[in-house]
């Protein structure tokens, strides 16, 4: 079977993030079933993914072929989750309400143009993995950002002794300050009294 | 190690009545139970384990310790087992609950049981409220979230750096901060108007100094002509001992002791000048020749008559004064006045004696008559007979005794006698008698008067009798007054010649001494015409001629010696001024010395101070210089942390949950540098540009959706100090499609990411979506589904569930 052209960014992405495609039909408690694709999930994850054009398929065939699939699953006690990911023109509600009952249901619609494919992950984004921050970046050098900028202060001893005590807290910052700008009074202090 | 949870055992907690126990030995634990049988109360017995602490209810109710202990059950319990919770050798951490206290230990300390309170555990009650709570406008600054921003940047350092360094920007702030500083500005300040001072001190000096030179310099051209003083340090010595000769003064000491021979000069001869110089001297001689005749005269006439009468009369006066002793005059008046007091005298005792002798005849009279008087009363007291007193007290006596007419003594009958009773016979004669004693006694008192009286005037005459004078002294004393009362007249015929002897004794007198004054004003006017040639010839002046009065002469040398002293004092008191000025020269120098070290001390302590504000003032820009860095890093780092990593999971979260929304919720960025770092939300949309906050741009369903990604999202963001989340029913309103899609990512949470889930359902559906969707994935993956029930008592019933990995065939993997 031929693939449609949003049909085959949707398998892309899909592959993309780790899932494996299988051959359809694949047969499940001996009933073969016919989708786009099928996708299972990779080592760590039991997903089951079908990918449906509506637009080449009625909707009541659609529906015909998921609950079957969804009792076929059962039948096996098969504890993969099933999705069912609908490329093209959404289905009327009442099918994908019914649909929604046995399985997940992600509408990816007919993504066009140059955000096509920011829409479509959007859509599946619940089926692509989730990347977290870097840990390099959210745990921030601070100290580090800020010797960047003084590195052609002056007085940088002055500089570094503050850096350092800026560690410490607030008010040893404001005790370190103290110190630098009375130290330069007590020769001129002590000659006072004399 | 990483902690692990095992189990938790809880009695009597809250709303769970006995025991019951759940595994937690699994990546995911999903509890079901209906509403009210216990599944909060469970998770919240797991926070209360681990932290000490129900922050969800505490945030209602600061009291609600007391409510935690179930209501039936007299004492609650709770027993978490686990490892790498609390101290290491700890396996079992038991909390006990009693009358509303809560005692045993926690868990987890400090970071970490924070961080499970604000990371991993969202309350029911938490999540409608999280968005609120995250963002409580009031306390922004320290909210939560801010913290949480602040904690995972490691912005506190850069805000220590900001705060610490504040001071360093405004010079009060500094002064406040650093005394010294400012304390050394007031020095500096100080410092510079002590130098100021000292310059117009020096100025001051150095021109008191020349006007000084230049005084002293006019001083001494009058003083001494030929010395010259040319430079300006020559002030000091030489002249000092120039001025310090002070020839003037023995000048004028010299000068005192000529004037005061001249003021005596002048005393003694106004004694002579003051006299008439016309009168001369023969004509004085006459004048005594005639006074003295005229005195013989007097003397050899009128003189001896009163000579002889006062001589006389010293026969009666002896101490009488002579003329020779005192003047005629006083002689005359003093015999006069004698003669007329004796004479009042003489008549004075004459007189007393004629009273005394009509005194006597009046008191002859009287003693006459006491006589007389004394026969009369004899003669009546001879009328009265007897003892008439003492007879009347007799019968008397007897009166009680007569009862009838016969006598009590003779007992003889009265009534022969008489035709009177006898009592009245009796008490008449009693009365009569008694009369008659009274007589008596007032004859007896009149007796005694006559006789007292009569002593009385017999002894006055007598007395009066002796004083009188004798018949011989009486003629006497008239005698006398005949011959006082002749002299008397005599002499105040006499008076006028006394009266011309006293003058011509005045005249002769006069002429005498005026003589002698005469004689003796010559020989002065010769002494004190030597005395002032003598001076003429001392203070060099041109000496006494013979045409030349005295008064001329001493006016002429007084002139000249007060001209000497005053040239002499003028000359003295320039010398001392001169000295005082060259004195004060030298007090200036010394002056000038003083200030001069001053300055150079000032100078030095200026130039030091300079050298330290440098120093301190270089520093303070390096403090600003950091300051400024900390505030730009901040800038950078929050920006590119929120965007980077907060904003960009929080997205990815909330469109898996809502695709469809176009809004999607974000942290706010500080504006600005100075901008205080705090945690605000805002909605950005899909396309670019922001909205507003999430609560105003959001479905209810997808504020949810925000709260609980938010939620996701700080906990992803955060080193997973604790890699748990446990929730507590999170999908109250969310639809089918949202509860697909939470289903999907907590499944993701949880195998991609090791996240442990500890999760109270209370839909059966959702329950049932989820056990199926968290199956086990993996060898040594595992699932446990907990039920918890009520029995009929009301017990609380748990029954766990274990699902580990078996392989699925239905399709090939």
């Amino acid at each position: 079977m031929t693939q449609s052209q949003p049909v085959k960014r949707v398998v892309d992405l899909l592959a993309d993030a780790g899932y494996r495609q299988r051959e359809t039909p694949v047969t499940v408690s001996s009933v073969p079933f016919e989708f786009s694709a099928l996708f299972v999930g990779s080592d760590r994850s039991l997903d089951l993914i079908v990918v449906i054009d509506t637009l080449t398929e009625l909707e009541a065939r659609v529906r015909q072929k998921v609950e079957g699939l969804s009792r076929a699953l059962d039948l096996v006690a098969s504890r993969r989750p099933l999705t069912v990911v609908l490329v093209g023109p959404p289905p009327r509600a009442v099918i994908v309400a019914a649909l929604s009952r046995v399985c997940r249901v992600l509408q990816v619609g007919t993504p066009t143009g140059s955000d096509a494919e920011l829409s479509l992950r959007n859509s599946l984004a619940v089926l692509l993995p989730l990347e977290l921050a870097d840990a390099s970046e959210i745990v921030a050098d601070p100290f580090g950002e800020v010797r960047r900028y003084l590195q052609y202060a002056q007085h940088q001893e002055a500089v570094a002794e503050i850096l350092a005590s800026a560690l410490e807290g607030t008010e040893t910052v404001r005790q370190t300050l103290r110190t630098l700008l009375s130290e330069p009074f007590h020769v001129t202090s002590e000659a006072d009294d004399e | 190690m990483m902690p692990q949870l095992s189990a938790i055992s809880v009695t009597d907690f809250r709303s769970l009545r006995g025991t019951v126990n759940i595994p937690l030995d699994a990546p995911v634990v999903l509890i079901h139970g209906p509403n009210g049988a216990g599944k909060t109360s469970v998770l919240s017995a797991l926070e209360l384990a681990l932290t000490g602490e129900v922050l969800a209810m505490r945030r209602t109710d600061p009291g609600y310790r007391a409510h935690l202990q179930n209501r039936d059950a007299d004492h609650g319990r709770i027993v978490l087992t686990g490892a790498g919770l609390g101290r290491p050798d700890a396996q079992d951490h038991e909390i006990t609950l009693r009358n509303g206290i809560v005692t045993g230990t926690p868990a987890l300390i400090g970071n970490e049981s924070q961080f499970f309170s604000e990371r991993c555990y969202l309350a029911q009650a938490t999540l409608g409220r999280l968005l609120e709570i995250y963002q409580d406008a009031s306390v922004r600054q320290d909210s939560p979230l801010t913290r949480f921003v602040k904690d995972l940047l490691g912005l506190d350092h850069l805000d220590a750096l900001i705060d610490g360094l504040s001071p360093a920007g405004d010079v009060r702030n500094l002064r406040r901060l650093v005394s010294k500083y400012g304390e050394a500005e007031t020095d500096r300040s100080s410092i510079e108007g002590r130098i100021a001072e000292s310059r117009t001190g020096l100025s001051r000096l150095a021109e008191e100094a020349t006007g000084l030179r230049s005084s002293i310099r006019a001083k001494l051209a009058a003083l001494a002509p030929e010395v010259s003083i040319d430079r300006d340090d020559e002030f000091s010595d030489t002249l000092d001992r120039l001025l310090r000769q002070d020839t003037e003064e023995i000048q004028l000491v010299a000068l005192a002791g000529h004037r005061r021979d001249l003021a005596s000069l002048k005393q003694r001869g106004s004694v002579v000048l003051t006299q008439e110089d016309t009168i001369d001297q023969d004509s004085a001689v006459a004048e005594e020749l005639a006074a003295s005749e005229a005195l013989r005269i007097w003397r050899s006439d009128a003189g001896e008559v009163l000579e002889a009468l006062i001589d006389e009369l010293r026969g009666i006066f002896p101490d009488l004064p002579s003329i020779a002793s005192t003047d005629p005059e006083t002689a005359l008046r003093t015999a006069l006045s004698r003669v007329i007091a004796d004479l009042e005298r003489c008549a004075r005792t004459i007189a007393q004696d004629d009273v005394l002798a009509n005194q006597i005849e009046a008191l002859e009279q009287s003693v006459s008559q006491g006589r007389a008087r004394m026969v009369l009363v004899d003669e009546q007291l001879g009328q009265i007979a007897g003892d008439t007193e003492s007879l009347s007290r007799v019968l008397a006596a007897l009166l009680p005794h007569i009862h009838d007419e016969s006598c009590p003594v003779c007992g003889r009958d009265y009534r022969e006698v008489s035709r009177d009773p006898l009592a009245q016979r009796l008490s008449l004669h009693v009365a009569r008698l008694t009369e008659q004693a009274d007589l008596l006694q007032s004859l007896g008192r009149a007796r005694v008067q006559s006789i007292n009286d009569l002593t009385k005037s017999e002894l006055d005459r007598d007395a009066a009798v002796s004083k009188r004078l004798s018949q011989e002294t009486r003629g006497a004393l008239k005698a006398r007054v005949a011959e006082l009362t002749e002299a008397q007249r005599r002499l105040n015929e006499l008076a006028p010649l006394a009266e011309t002897g006293a003058t011509v004794i005045r005249r002769d007198v006069q002429a005498r001494r005026r003589l002698t004054e005469l004689r003796d004003r010559d020989r002065m006017s010769f002494e004190l015409r030597s005395a002032i040639g003598e001076l003429c010839l001392e203070l060099k002046q041109t000496p006494l001629e013979t045409t030349e009065s005295i008064a001329d002469a001493i006016q002429r040398l007084d002139a000249f010696v007060g001209e000497r002293a005053r040239v002499l004092s003028l000359r003295q008191s320039m010398r001392r001024d001169a000295s005082a000025e060259n004195e004060r020269l030298r007090e200036i120098a010394t002056k000038a010395q003083e200030i001069t070290e001053t300055f150079a001390r000032d100078t030095k302590l200026h130039a030091q101070l300079e050298v330290a504000f440098q120093i301190a003032d270089g520093r303070r820009q390096a403090a600003k210089a950091v300051a400024r860095a900390a505030a730009e890093a901040r800038t950078a780092i929050v920006g590119r942390v929120f965007n980077s990593a907060l904003n960009r999971i929080w997205r990815d979260l909330f469109v898996r949950l809502a695709p469809t929304e176009p809004f999607v919720p974000a942290f706010r960025l500080p504006r600005t540098i100075d901008e205080p770092v705090t945690a605000q939300l805002e909605t950005v949309h899909r396309d670019g540009g922001t909205g507003g906050a999430p609560g105003a741009m959001l479905s209810a369903g997808n504020l949810n959706t925000a709260a609980l990604t938010l939620f996701l999202a700080l906990h992803l963001a955060a080193k997973p100090r604790l890699p748990w989340l446990v929730l507590d029913d999170p999908v109250q309103s969310m639809d089918e499609v949202h509860i697909a899609q939470l289903a999907a990512l907590l499944r993701t949470l949880s195998k991609e990411h090791g996240r442990k889930i500890v999760m109270a359902i209370h839909d059966r559906q959702l329950f049932d979506y989820l056990s199926l969707e968290l199956s086990p994935a993996f060898a040594g993956d595992r699932l446990i589904t907990v039920e918890v029930t009520r029995s009929r008592n009301g017990t609380s019933l748990v029954e766990p569930t274990y699902k580990n990995w078996e392989p699925d065939n239905a399709v090939a993997a």
